[in-house]
């Protein structure tokens, strides 16, 4: 394009400026796609070119499997083949839960498949079960009597053991207050995601090829290959849009299905797909905690011996991540001598996981329990004991604990600072009150009339999560520059939440000084070219997937340097690379006299250049993460604080390390009708450490989906089983238990972002909806507050029901007792 | 989802005709018959599926001689939002607007609501799993002695347990409504069986198998009576009554429906409303929660406890 003069002078310096951070003209790259429709899903594939499969799902929990029988299934028309137990990875002749998958149906229509796994009959030899984990915990061990089964004829084992300074041993030996709480069971439960389970496998030759829903298709192609003896490059897997992750996306069992199947067929396509309810069997759900924990300490509140020990109930799943049920405790709370155990148990249970539950909220949800009621032993206000207990953040766990994940020199810790702010917001010391003492008229004279006889009740927690750690697995990204001067990102993400791949498209706009509707959405998860990617939306790995895409752009710029170099007005007028400014998509050249010359993108030939570049081996990511955080500085108008130490000395240098675990603060405030039970929240505060954020917006939504997920998680899931069986029958009742916004106030839901100083991502790579969850537990301290009695949730939400048993035994008499003990 | 046949009426009668193979049903909105095929929860789900959408004049509302009368496939969103039942007929109106979301009220017709299947979750669990007697003559109540969280607190029609989780039920058996069939006229609480000793099948009502609803009649309230229904469930949309009262008051005296608490609806006549909370303990004086093996804290003695806060509040209310 020739020089243009009076284009040219239309450029401002401020345009610069106008950058893509905290533009409010950002918004979520892939969600046009799905508002227009555009969007694919795993099972949009293969129009009219596919077969359909379904698994025919235990009704037992603990069996052996005998025979099976598919004589009248094969008689069905439209029953293309079946599949036994044997021809399918994961799947086994031992049935460890009911739902577990027996046999398979491949037919030419989905409902054909479906109605032909009635068909199939099954003998089963029924072993004993083991449901209860009470039970599986006493019987342990005991001669004679049945075990789950699992591993090495025991259903019960250690997860995690921490032992700090003396450990509680020498922690009781010198303390002025000794206190022991128990929590009983929490609940445990699955999302009922949007998208049922799907997933297309197909073979070329000795290659496989997948559609399916996952959040992370790089772990999908890992864990895949190797089930079929492929290597990996020999094994496809391209995941567009998942219709909500929530962490139940990354389970891939029904990719196993689709391919196993497929091969059955001689490689034609073969869509595996779960209706709504098989979903709510087959899937994993979160697991739940029981727990003993000890304190002791000093008069003044200061807490100096730890004994705790917490159960976990995995289900059928011996890999269940429950371990890290202690993490909140271990890590966030500043105490000498501690003990911690997590001692996993097996049970005939659906398998458990982490369902966005991840893998510390049941832990933090008695953590914090105990703590509460701590505080109201010592007559303290539960904030200033947190306040007095938590870890500075200058303080790190001794390095036998790995300190903050091995040698980090640095992280953010904002516990503290979450608790005041979150303190501050919610104006949480005003309103406070001992159990049980106050109506909501007494806090709200003029305001929630409708409430005003009900019980007002209040708490406010915070944690660290161990969701969120910077150091992820390496992590590719792929740019491409189009001749037309557009750039696609090749992320390898899978589209789970509003944020992930629209950051990383900000991160090259940012880097190029593209307009940001020049860089566009390209594939996602085409691991043939996305180098290890497998970011899972706005989650932990956002840090070095957003880096990869730095680095990527980075060589991008400088290839477009050379050849803006090499323009021939920039020959002309003798530009040096230090002349060159990059925005608006153009290049501007400016050089003594301003805006001599003006370049657009798309005039430099980009062609079919394509950059591509790993990041984030390691840490790697946290120092490209240093680079961008200083463009973000300085874009941001000065949003990203001080990197510097007292000393002065810069902090978060090249090639470190960083902690960027997730972090938030709650407030909740509710109101409960001690006549029905029923409660209504009236203030949610709910703050997160999102790190320096680029796409506030992203970031934004995904906190006030936490909220919604809390709330949720407090009233609505909870899995019903019949313990007869071991049938998971909660769903029926209700078809799904996601409650709409029929169901709740939003505008009782408050949230906002806490820019710490740290080298988390760009997106904020603390996980931002996720560490959040911790505080349901406010959910269950708020209704303490309010009624001063403890409501045993462990079968589902702080339903009525369960607050009406509660209050059987008086208003404030949990509390009484408690004082009284 | 079941295989099934489609067949249109262009009339009730002849869409009772077209039932009388014994193996077909009729569909209206198709909000509860689809859902059903799609499980596959029963054994004996039709063969063939009978459209009454397309019969005429079938969706109508209004006032004759002081009888409201609604046609069979009036939607639920038309009821709760007609004006005249609104004002005069309060109780129908709001029950109707309880029923599920605004989505289920736009296409679930009030014939369809009379008409639905029980919700046990054991009666509704998917490809049958739970083969109860409601459905296999030599099938068990797994209710019994298992999750009766969501079920009767007044003991079992026949040994089922299951409520009856239709909204205007008890709206329509405290407003002594008659309900037109293309066999005869019905009495509500006849239609719905409040004085059986036993259930009627997979039916929540007493019709023939070849018998379709045409129209609802409802008498106009006694002057100066007025009405009101209150539901709880665990979800404030898109869910079933776990107890709910179709209340009535005029003058002194309380006509009570309740929903939700027994395969019926419960009905109260002459109840004394002078005591709002009294009234409340008097509906549920024969109430009792129920146990079974697996039930610690999920037991349903809640129904019991809030059902009677109910009552004392939609008569506080009416007063
Ligand atoms: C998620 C969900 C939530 C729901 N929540 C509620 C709730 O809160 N409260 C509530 O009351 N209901 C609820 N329902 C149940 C029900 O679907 C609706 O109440 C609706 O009114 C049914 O009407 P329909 O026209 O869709 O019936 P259809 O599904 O068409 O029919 C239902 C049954 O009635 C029969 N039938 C229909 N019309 C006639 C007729 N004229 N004569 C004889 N038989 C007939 C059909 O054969 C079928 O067996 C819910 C349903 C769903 C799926
Ligand atoms: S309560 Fe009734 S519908 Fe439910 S399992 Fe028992 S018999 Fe069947």
């Amino acid at each position: 394009m020739p020089y243009d003069a009076a284009k040219a002078k239309e450029f401002d310096k401020k345009t610069i400026k106008r950058s893509v951070v905290d533009n409010p003209a950002v918004h979520d790259k892939s969600g046009k796609w799905i508002m227009t429709g555009r969007a694919e899903f795993a099972a949009d594939h293969f129009t009219g070119h596919k077969y359909f499969g379904v698994a025919k799902l235990a009704t037992v929990m603990h069996a052996k499997i005998k025979s099976v029988d598919f004589s009248e299934a094969l008689k069905i028309p439209g029953v293309i083949d079946v599949v036994t137990v044997d021809e399918v990875p994961t799947w086994s002749d031992h049935v460890l839960w009911y739902g577990k998958e027996v046999a398979g149906v491949i037919a030419d229509n989905w409902y054909t498949a479906i109605r032909a796994t009635e068909a199939i009959k099954v003998e089963y030899d029924v072993l004993p079960a083991m449901f209860d984990p009470d039970v599986a915990i006493a019987e342990d061990g005991k001669d004679g009597t049945a075990n789950v089964g699992l591993i090495d004829g025991t259903n019960l084992h250690q997860r995690t053991a921490v032992v700090r300074g003396g450990g509680a041993a020498e922690g009781f030996k010198n303390v002025d207050w000794d206190f022991t709480f128990e929590y009983p069971w929490t609940t445990s439960y699955a999302h009922n995601e949007l998208e049922a389970h799907q997933s297309i496998g197909w073979w070329i030759g000795d290659e496989a090829y997948l559609y399916t829903g996952t959040q992370d298709p790089y772990s999908t192609r890992t864990s895949v290959a190797p089930q079929f003896g492929l290597p990996a490059h020999k094994c496809h897997v391209y995941s567009r849009f998942n219709c909500g992750g929530f962490g139940g996306k990354t389970d891939d069992w029904g990719s196993y299905a689709a391919l196993a199947m497929s091969k059955k067929v001689g490689g034609y396509p073969v869509l595996f797909k779960n209706t709504r309810y098989s979903n709510v069997l087959t899937r994993q759900r979160s697991f739940s905690i029981k727990s003993k924990i000890r304190l002791g300490g000093t008069k003044d509140g200061k807490i100096t011996a730890l004994d705790a020990v917490f159960y976990a109930n995995e289900g059928a799943n011996t890999a269940a991540p429950v371990g890290d049920c202690i993490f909140g405790l271990q890590k966030t709370w500043n105490i000498p001598h501690a003990d911690i155990k997590c001692i996993g148990v097996l049970t005939n249970a659906p398998k458990r996981y982490y369902w966005r539950d991840v893998a510390d909220p049941p832990g933090g949800y008695n953590t914090e329990s105990a703590l509460e009621k701590c505080a109201y032993k010592l007559g303290m206000n539960p904030l200033d004991f947190r306040l007095k207990n938590v870890n500075p953040c200058d303080v790190q766990p001794p390095a036998a604990e790995g300190g903050w994940y091995g040698a980090h020199p640095w992280g953010s810790f904002v516990i503290k600072e979450l608790l005041e702010a979150t303190a501050e917001w919610s104006d949480y010391r005003k309103k406070f009150h001992l159990p049980a003492t106050k109506k909501v008229k007494d806090i709200y004279p003029n305001e929630f009339k409708e409430y005003a006889d009900w019980y007002h009740g209040i708490a406010l927690t915070a944690h660290l999560d161990s969701h969120g750690g910077s150091f992820a697995a390496a992590r590719g990204g792929m740019l491409k520059a189009n001749a037309d001067g557009t750039f696609q990102v090749i992320t390898g993400s899978a589209r789970g939440t509003a944020g992930g791949t629209t950051v990383c498209c900000t991160t090259v706009a940012e880097v190029l000084g593209a307009r940001d509707e020049d860089v566009l959405l390209g594939d996602w998860a085409n691991t043939d070219t996305g180098l290890n990617p497998g970011v899972q939306a706005s989650s932990s790995h956002t840090i070095s997937i957003s880096s990869a895409f730095y680095n990527a752009a980075m060589e991008m710029k400088y290839k477009m340097t050379v050849m803006a170099l090499n323009n021939a007005a920039m020959k002309k007028v003798g530009a040096t690379k230090d002349d060159l400014e990059f925005a608006n998509s153009t290049v501007y050249f400016h050089k003594g006299k301003a805006d001599e010359v003006a370049i657009p993108f798309a005039s430099l030939g980009l062609g079919t250049n394509t950059a591509a570049s790993a990041g984030g081996a390691d840490g790697t990511g946290s120092s490209v993460q240093n680079d961008l955080q200083k463009l973000l500085g300085q874009r941001a108008g000065g949003a990203w604080k001080s990197k510097f130490n007292e000393k002065g000395e810069e902090y978060i240098k090249k090639g470190d390390k960083v902690l960027a675990n997730g972090q938030s603060g709650a407030c909740l405030e509710l109101a409960i009708d001690p006549e029905t039970g029923v409660t209504e929240f009236l203030n949610y505060f709910l703050v997160v450490d999102t790190g320096c954020t680029m796409f506030k917006q992203g970031a934004l939504r995904e906190i006030g989906a936490a909220t919604e997920l809390i709330h949720s998680q407090g009233y609505y899931f909870g899995d019903v089983y019949d313990e007869e069986t071991g049938a998971d029958i909660s769903t029926i009742y209700t078809e799904a238990q996601f409650p709409t916004y029929m169901d709740m106030d939003f505008s009782t839901h408050h949230f906002a972002d806490y820019q710490s100083e740290d080298a988390s991502g760009t997106f904020g790579c603390h996980g931002i909806a996720e560490p959040s969850l911790t505080n349901f537990c406010t959910v269950a301290l708020a209704t303490f507050n309010a009624i001063g009695v403890w409501v045993d949730c462990h079968k589902g939400g702080f339903t009525p029901d369960r607050v009406l048993e509660a209050l059987d035994r008086g208003i404030g008499a949990d509390y009484k007792a408690l004082m009284e003990a | 989802m079941k295989d099934f046949k489609h067949a249109v009426a262009t009339s009730f009668d002849e869409a009772a005709t077209l039932l009388a193979d014994g193996k077909s049903a009729v569909i209206a909105g198709g909000t509860d018959l689809i859902y059903g095929m799609k499980g596959m929860h029963s054994p004996n789900l039709a063969d063939t599926v009978i459209d009454l959408k397309r019969i005429p004049d079938a969706s109508y509302i209004k006032e004759e001689n002081g009888v409201l009368k609604i046609g069979a496939l009036t939607t639920l969103t038309e009821i709760a939002e007609n004006e005249t039942v609104l004002k005069k007929y309060t109780v129908l109106a709001e029950a109707a607007k309880a029923v599920a979301s605004p989505e289920l009220r736009n296409m679930g017709t009030i014939g369809g609501n009379i008409c639905q299947k029980p919700r046990c979750i054991y009666y509704r669990n998917e490809h049958d799993a739970f083969p109860c007697f409601r459905k296999h003559s030599d099938g068990k109540c797994y209710a019994i002695t298992g999750v009766c969280r969501y079920h009767s607190v007044f003991g079992g029609l026949g040994g089922c347990f299951a409520v009856c989780p239709s909204d205007t039920a008890p709206a329509l058996v405290a407003l002594g409504a008659k309900i037109v069939t293309t066999k005869k006229t019905w009495e509500a609480a006849d239609f719905f069986g409040l004085d059986q000793k036993k259930f009627n099948g997979e039916n929540i009502n007493w019709i023939d198998a070849d018998e379709v609803v045409k129209e609802i009649q409802v008498p106009a309230l006694a002057s100066g009576a007025k009405s009101t229904y209150k539901k709880y469930a665990f979800r404030k949309a898109i869910d079933f009554p776990l107890v709910s009262a179709a209340v009535i008051v005029n003058g002194s005296k309380a006509t009570v429906a309740l929903g939700g608490v027994y395969n019926t609806p419960k009905l109260f006549t002459d109840v004394d409303a002078s005591d709002a909370a009294a009234a409340g303990e008097f509906c549920f004086a024969k109430a009792k929660a129920m146990k079974s093996a697996q039930v610690d804290n999920n037991s349903n003695a809640y129904k019991i406890q809030i059902g009677k806060v109910l009552v004392k509040r939609a008569i506080t209310e009416l007063k």
